[in-house]
């Protein structure tokens, strides 16, 4: 029987039956077989309760990251073993706070006008004699590539350079999201981080000596106060890092939002009159009800009970938090769009926790003033009935799309 | 930090309460300061990247409520906001 055919109440079902299909009347489904269910698929648990997520996140002394069993090839694929994203433990706290210092609420201000607005502009600029275009590719995407090159005093307008590295980290993304499987996604990987290792290294040399206000300089300087021991080694792996978590998932990020503002009328009156409070909270429901990054993995330390469900030492769990966003026991009315909530950002999509989203600030950022740019300038924006309908694509990283549209 | 967004407050409290954010800053009125707990060095350092952080500065997350703290009054800083 393949894995499509199998009933999901069946032990036999697999999430591998979801890639490029609506996943949440699935993910309702599955939860009626506990918070936590076997995929013989993915040979993990899915942990498909709020709750569930939020334990096995919020404790890293019972739940590891992968990483921590990783091989060194592994670790040199996904961006370098003195990552933010792979350490842990006092380092890791370390050089998160790093992060969070570069990317504070206050210092939001000073990217929005240097590097963010003059993006999102310029992408507008590039299509709006045109009165038709996609979304997706030259919108959600183009925004934090784009933003990226600029904070890395690269030539962001230079579409070749952008474009390809967009696809190497596409590349690294998707071994990333099947566990760090091996084979052709594997030596794709490889090939895509030693791509971007040429790219970066030598603007990590060159700033060590000659800082500016780009990111890789602020990771020098700040880095140099508050990670003890910092060097080149430390600063390419933290470019990379912060390259590769910035940019697809912000870029599902902002084409999940630009579709709930295309398919949602009253949600658009709603942010097109209060761009402020309003679309703050439209991004954050964004978020919860579609997110980017479906699920995050972490492996048990011990036997342990997770909400009543035994789990074995070594198991992995796949908190899956495009189903958690959704638990009814969690959330009233999960399915709805509401820009009412009492907690809006109460959700999992930039995880919880000691590892919770170093960059969501930014993230937030993006987000909301590339709806802004959408809403003032193509105030007509409206899908194409005449191409193909959006639909929530892809796997472990979605997005809706294709988004053509005319205005 | 819980009891803050219970009430509907605005506080952004995005890590969920393990001092990993700095997203739930307030500030303790003076009468309250000496009854509260020390702040331990990892909330020390999270209030390093704290906005505007001061002498009665606190994250809301650490501060774990008992009898003894009815009535304990706070004010929440800039940034905390969501």
């Amino acid at each position: 029987m393949t894995p499509a055919l199998t009933p999901i109440s069946s032990p036999d079902w697999s999430m591998l039956s979801l890639a490029d299909v609506d996943p949440f009347p699935s993910y309702d489904e599955l939860r009626r077989r506990g918070p936590l269910v076997w995929d013989p698929g993915m040979n993990c648990w899915l942990a498909v309760s709020y709750h569930a997520c939020k334990i096995t996140e919020s404790d890293e002394e019972t739940f590891r990251i992968m990483y921590v069993d990783a091989s060194p090839k592994t670790l040199e694929i996904n961006g370098g073993a003195t990552g933010v994203s792979v350490m842990t433990g006092e380092k890791h706290a370390a050089m998160r706070r790093v992060y969070l210092k570069l990317l504070s609420p206050s210092a939001m201000t000073k990217y929005r006008v240097d590097h963010v607005l003059p993006v999102i502009n310029d992408a507008i600029d590039r299509f709006q004699k045109r009165g038709g275009a996609e979304l997706v590719t030259e919108y959600a995407q183009a925004i934090p590539e784009r933003v990226m090159a600029s904070m890395f005093g690269l030539p962001w307008k230079d579409d070749a350079l952008v474009t390809q590295v967009a696809e190497w980290h596409k590349d690294i993304v998707a071994w990333i999201g099947m566990k760090n499987a091996g084979g052709e996604l594997m030596q794709k990987a490889q090939h895509a981080s030693d791509k971007l290792n040429e790219l970066f290294l030598p603007l990590v040399l060159e700033r060590k000596d000659k800082r500016g206000d780009d990111f890789i300089s602020l990771l020098w300087s700040q880095g140099e106060k508050d990670y003890p021991g910092l060097g080149v080694t430390e600063v390419l792996h933290n470019t990379r890092d912060s390259a590769i978590g910035s940019g697809e998932t912000t870029a599902n990020a902002i084409a999940n939002a630009v579709y709930l503002y295309l398919t949602n009328p009253e949600a658009r009156r709603a942010i097109t009159n209060d761009q402020g409070a309003t679309l703050n909270v439209f991004v954050e429901e964004t978020l919860r009800l579609l997110g980017s990054v479906q699920w995050r993995f972490r492996v048990a330390n011990h036997d342990v009970s997770v909400l009543g469900v035994s789990v074995k030492k070594d198991d992995v769990i796949c908190n899956l938090h495009a189903a958690a966003n959704r638990d009814p026991e969690h959330y009233s009315c999960p399915h709805a769009l509401d820009l009412t909530r009492k907690a809006p950002n109460d959700h999992l999509a930039l995880n919880v926790g000691p590892r919770l989203c170093a960059g969501m600030h930014f993230a937030r950022l993006l987000m909301r003033e590339g709806m802004k740019g959408l809403i003032e300038r193509l105030p007509e924006l409206r899908l194409d009935p005449s191409m193909e309908p959006p639909r929530f694509r892809n796997y472990s990283h979605r997005s809706y799309g294709p988004l053509n549209v005319l205005f | 930090m819980s009891v803050i967004r219970d009430a509907g407050l605005n506080i952004t409290a995005q890590c969920g309460g393990c001092a990993a954010c700095a997203t739930c800053h307030v500030y303790v009125e003076d009468e309250w300061t000496s009854k509260l707990k020390p702040v331990s060095d990892v909330e020390d350092a999270m209030l390093d990247i704290a906005e505007e952080r001061q002498e009665n500065s606190r994250l809301s997350c650490q501060v774990k409520l008992t009898e003894d703290l009815d009535g304990l009054t706070v004010r929440l800083a800039p940034g905390s906001g969501f």
